[in-house]
């Protein structure tokens, strides 16, 4: 397929099925009773458990390993050394980049998985044999202070550079446009802020599993928790032919994706499958503390200086950014895409030192963070409403949007759609924002805690289907038909949506679909379910198998048949003979024709009419088996599409203790396939948003490095009383670069939210206070700590 | 420093482990855990023992010390409806036990069994609990009632979880389900803020909370 005449946003929409609420997801009752069986729930027989030594020092070398008393605890069945040769060790796979290796004589970061592992009967008998293991270790210089591992002269990560702290060799320029000295001559007002962002965590609902067998045959299987599938069947490729290989997912608690997530998902399978290849029974390996490992692309210094006019309009923006966003480097890119302001700039450096190296989970949130804080803090300078802020600098690429209209339009983007524009007006008039916004620190809540809103905008996430997907569709020997996917490690439910596609596009019953998962081993790469390559990637080779499959079933539906049996051809005349397929269409999972529609037959007899007149012949099935593959748009310009988000706080001056009253989500979506599930990512992930925002921050030991809190008891994930009521809007403007001018949006509720507490709390009491907004943060801007 | 040392943190300490390594000090399972805990390594004989437990009960067990100086016992319990017995070590956690004993996978463990996420939680003997803060003897005997029973049962609260997007990932939604339905034995019509306390232990890492207030309420009403 060429890509010249890939242009998805052009298709239409069909009329029913996507859109519509009310349907329930094909798995929900398993999940809703614990029926499902996650990847930590499968028990294999005679099946072994391995588990990693994890160290609770931030730096260190072992100089002397004694497992000899492990290796006597009951249920022992080996200890995997690191200094053992006759082990085949990590693959070059598993070392993507600047990640760290595991298990060698070498810690840089607390949690860091080194010296050994213990293979046992049991998850107890593994811990108990841990603990046996005496180790001598070097000390070496441990700092877990960014600031201080810059001005240090010792190092800290050599497995990265072994010539400095800094990581990616230097200070960097990012996302620059114009010219930022010169934006900085020509306007009204300059201001100068900075702040800090603590380091949080994902804490993933599942503790990281693992399970692979191999047989006696060198037949490999493998229950893996992950979305980096054909990582791993690259590892296994090196013990046995890929072919041998057979990859399961079972259910997975939500893993909120990154290079973090495939780092940890893919160091917890190497261990299982060495585990199993070595013992040749089947193994489990339990990495429980791999939830705290990982720290988010956000944390850091961000030192600001930005030039702007009396009206509003931001002319200049220089960011300079000292630890956070290692991934991405994409502090500003929210800025660029969303925005008109013509000059900007970012200069960054990632110092290195005894911290696992920050990634991005819910990718975004370094961007979202400081698109909020740039316009809170313009707002706040000029006594603004920052919605009128937020309108009178939408564009993209330092273009207005009156500048990219006609572009877009040429391009087949419905005219004179202004996302930002829709986004407020409904979410202003939903979080009754008129009567809410008030001057900083100018609202006293008759309990005497002071009432502060928050507000920010971006664009819409993943925008873009930048990478190609396949899709395979099934119609079975009765009518029904799957979709094939293998289930990926985040939580969003995308086999209702992605079904919903599937069934109007083919003109079935959305009962006669299923999202079949765990179905991943039909020849080629199927696609991945959700995360960061979610509706926005998916959709365009689901829409393109669906199509097909009809066709395919059109003909067929035109074509005779003759079934042999007992050595006679007998003639089997197809329910439209004569017809051809562009006659005919299908609804409600019949076929009709169109001129005559009372003239119909179900998918289920024309199946079976070319099936033959006994399903045993199952090799007929390929007949109704397509597949298709999605492409990447030649054109992708600046994303039109925005969201928009509120929140309502009370500040306890005395305490400092933020509560969180209320909230309004508005995310343009393109074309909404299923608002129910939209809006439980919306809820979903406001929720963890504010988590980091105003509650979690990861406590080291500033001496050994050791974290002090990486356990739900320390470390506060919020809970259902703790976010207040939400109310979630959805807007379609269908301006995104998916069918049907579909977005997706799975990470944005959690990544755009996540300082919209640090405005609302300066709102509240007229201070800036770092983020995570906590007690503590809140009282030192008050300068009561 | 030895790894032992290092191993010394509160995360990487199992409820199993520390009843294990520390004795139970706490409560009426003091009584039973100490029964066990003083025998001697390689006893075999058996030694029973009147035990007070956290539910309330006096429970009468048979412990057998093994050669390897494993402490195993039985366990009865009336699990969602049926009696059912298993052979555990007695320093199991109820969690261990109605998981690896008798296979209840509706039982999770988001928090690593400190106690933290309720993903664990069943009704015993009326009360909603977390099964990896109880040790599997003290609940001899006990009436359990688990998330997969309410399927059986078609209870009302299935279908509103179900059908309000309850459950994103589904991890923690077996969890919320059985201490939702603890609540409505309690509160046939509870408020919000009957739900938000009862719900309070509870972890969704999804977010889905809203939903639960709503799909409660649901089913408060029968379902509509
Ligand atoms: S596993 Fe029991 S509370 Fe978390
Ligand atoms: S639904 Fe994923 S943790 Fe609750």
């Amino acid at each position: 397929m060429s890509n010249a005449h890939y242009e998805p946003w052009k298709w239409e929409v069909p009329k029913t099925i996507i859109g519509e609420r009310g349907h329930i997801p094909p798995d929900a009752h398993t999940k809703v009773v614990g029926t499902a069986e996650f990847t930590s729930d499968v028990v294999r027989p005679n099946m072994l458990y391995v588990k990693y030594y994890i160290a609770q020092r931030g730096a260190g070398r072992i100089k002397k390993l004694d497992t000899s008393k492990t290796e006597q605890v009951d249920g022992v069945v080996k200890v995997l050394r690191y200094d053992d040769k006759s082990i085949k060790w990590a693959s070059d796979t598993l070392k993507p980049g600047n990640m760290t290796t595991f298990l060698n004589d070498r810690v840089y970061w607390a949690g860091h998985p080194v010296g050994f592992a213990v293979v046992a009967v049991s998850e107890y008998a593994c811990d108990q044999a841990i603990k046996k293991a005496v180790i001598e270790w070097e000390d070496l210089p441990c700092e877990v202070d960014y600031n201080k591992a810059l001005a240090s002269k010792d190092l800290y990560r050599e497995d990265i550079n072994p010539q400095n702290n800094i990581m990616d060799k230097g200070e960097k320029v990012n996302n620059a446009i114009g010219d930022v000295e010169e934006g900085f001559k020509h306007c009204d007002h300059i201001i100068e802020f900075e702040y800090e962002i603590a380091e949080n965590t994902p804490v993933s609902a599942e503790p990281m599993t693992c399970v692979c067998e191999f047989d006696n045959d060198d037949n490999c299987k493998i229950w893996f928790h992950g979305q980096a599938f054909n990582t791993i069947e690259e590892v296994v490729g090196e013990f046995v032919p890929q072919n041998k290989i057979d990859m399961h997912s079972a259910f997975n608690g939500g893993t909120f994706g990154g290079p973090i997530s495939h780092q940890c998902e893919g160091w917890t399978a190497w261990l299982a499958i060495i585990a199993a290849y070595i013992t040749r029974r089947p193994c489990k390996s339990v990495w429980e503390d791999c939830q705290f490992v990982g720290a988010d692309e956000c944390m850091g210094h961000h030192k600001w200086k930005v030039g702007y006019n009396n009206n509003g309009k931001i002319i200049a923006v220089d960011l300079d950014t000292v630890a956070s966003g290692m991934m991405i480097g994409g502090e500003i890119s929210k800025i660029k895409a969303s925005t008109c302001i013509p000059n900007l700039r970012h200069t960054y450096v990632y110092p290195l030192y005894n911290r696992v190296v920050p990634g991005v989970f819910r990718d975004g949130a370094v961007a979202g963070t400081c698109q909020n804080m740039l316009f809170a803090h313009v707002a706040a300078a000029l006594n603004m409403d920052p919605t009128e802020v937020a309108l009178i600098n939408d564009g993209g690429d330092g273009k207005t949007l009156a500048e990219l209209e006609p572009k877009r339009v040429e391009e087949g983007f419905p005219a004179g759609r202004d996302s930002l524009k829709e986004c407020l007006e409904k979410g202003k008039k939903a979080f009754n924002w008129s009567s809410k916004y008030h001057a900083a620190g100018a609202r006293k809540l008759p309990d005497g805690r002071m009432h502060g809103v928050g507000f920010t905008w971006t664009e819409s996430w993943q925008n873009w289907p930048y990478r190609r997907t396949r899709c395979g569709i099934n119609v079975r020997y009765d009518g029904t038909v799957d979709v094939i996917y293998r289930r990926s490690c985040t939580g969003p439910l995308v086999a209702l949506p992605y079904a919903q596609v599937v069934a109007a596009e083919m003109g079935m019953k959305l009962d006669d679909v299923i999202y079949q998962p765990d179905r991943h081993n039909v020849g080629f790469d199927t696609m991945s379910e959700a995360s960061s390559s979610g509706v926005a990637t998916n959709l365009g080779a689901l829409v393109l198998a669906a199509r097909k499959a009809k066709q395919n079933l059109l003909e067929y539906a035109c074509k005779d048949a003759v079934t042999f049996m007992f050595g006679m051809e007998i003639p089997n005349p197809a329910p439209f003979t004569g017809l051809t397929p562009d006659k005919l269409d299908m609804k409600d999972s019949v076929i009709f024709e169109k001129s005559n529609p009372s003239h119909t037959a179900t998918v289920k007899q024309v199946v079976q009419l070319h099936a033959g007149w006994n399903p045993i012949f199952q090799h007929e099935y390929s007949r109704f088996f397509t597949e298709a593959e999605s492409d990447i748009p030649n054109y992708m310009d600046t994303a039109l599409g925005r969201q928009c988000h509120f929140v309502e706080v009370a500040v306890d001056t005395n305490t400092g203790k933020v509560d969180i009253l209320s909230a309004c989500l508005v995310n343009d979506v393109g074309t909404a396939i299923n608002p129910d599930v939209i809006n439980g990512q919306q809820y979903g992930g406001f929720s963890m948003g504010m988590g980091r925002g105003n509650a979690q921050e990861v406590v080291y030991d500033p001496v050994t490095g050791a974290k002090l809190n990486d356990n739900m008891v320390f470390y506060p994930i919020l809970g259902i009383g703790d976010v207040g009521p939400i109310n979630c809007e959805i807007v379609e403007t269908k301006t995104g670069y998916s069918p049907y001018g579909a977005v997706g949006l799975g990470e944005c509720g959690c990544a755009a939210t996540m300082g919209l507490t640090a405005a609302a709390v300066y709102n509240a009491i007229g201070k800036w206070v770092d983020i995570p907004t906590t007690p503590n943060n809140v009282l030192k801007a008050l300068g009561k700590a | 420093m030895s790894s032992e040392e290092n191993n010394k943190k509160t995360s990487g300490l199992t409820r199993r482990e520390f009843i294990k390594d520390a004795g139970i000090v706490v409560g009426g399972a003091s009584v039973a855990s100490m029964a066990l805990l003083s025998a001697c390594k390689g006893d075999t004989k058996t030694v029973t023992q009147t035990v007070s437990t956290t539910v309330n009960k006096t429970v009468t067990k048979t412990v057998t010390v093994a050669e390897d100086g494993v402490e195993l016992t039985d366990l009865h319990v009336i699990l969602n409806g049926e009696p059912r017995v298993c052979h555990i070590e007695a320093n199991w956690t109820l969690r261990d036990a109605l998981k690896e004993g008798m296979g209840v996978i509706s039982l999770k463990d988001m928090c690593n069994g400190c106690g933290a996420c309720g993903s664990c939680s069943a009704i015993v003997n009326g009360r909603p609990i977390l099964t990896c803060m109880a040790l599997a003897v003290e609940c001899d005997g006990a009436e359990i009632e688990t998330a997969e029973h309410l399927g059986v049962i078609n209870h009302p609260l299935v279908n509103a979880y179900a059908k309000n997007f309850c459950a994103q990932c589904g991890y923690c939604t077996p969890g919320f389900l059985i201490t939702a339905k603890a609540l409505l034995d309690k509160k046939p019509n509870p408020t919000d803020e009957d739900i938000i306390d009862a719900l309070g232990g509870n972890i969704c890492r999804c977010g889905t909370y809203p939903q639960h207030i709503i799909a409660i309420k649901e089913a408060a009403k029968g379902g509509k």
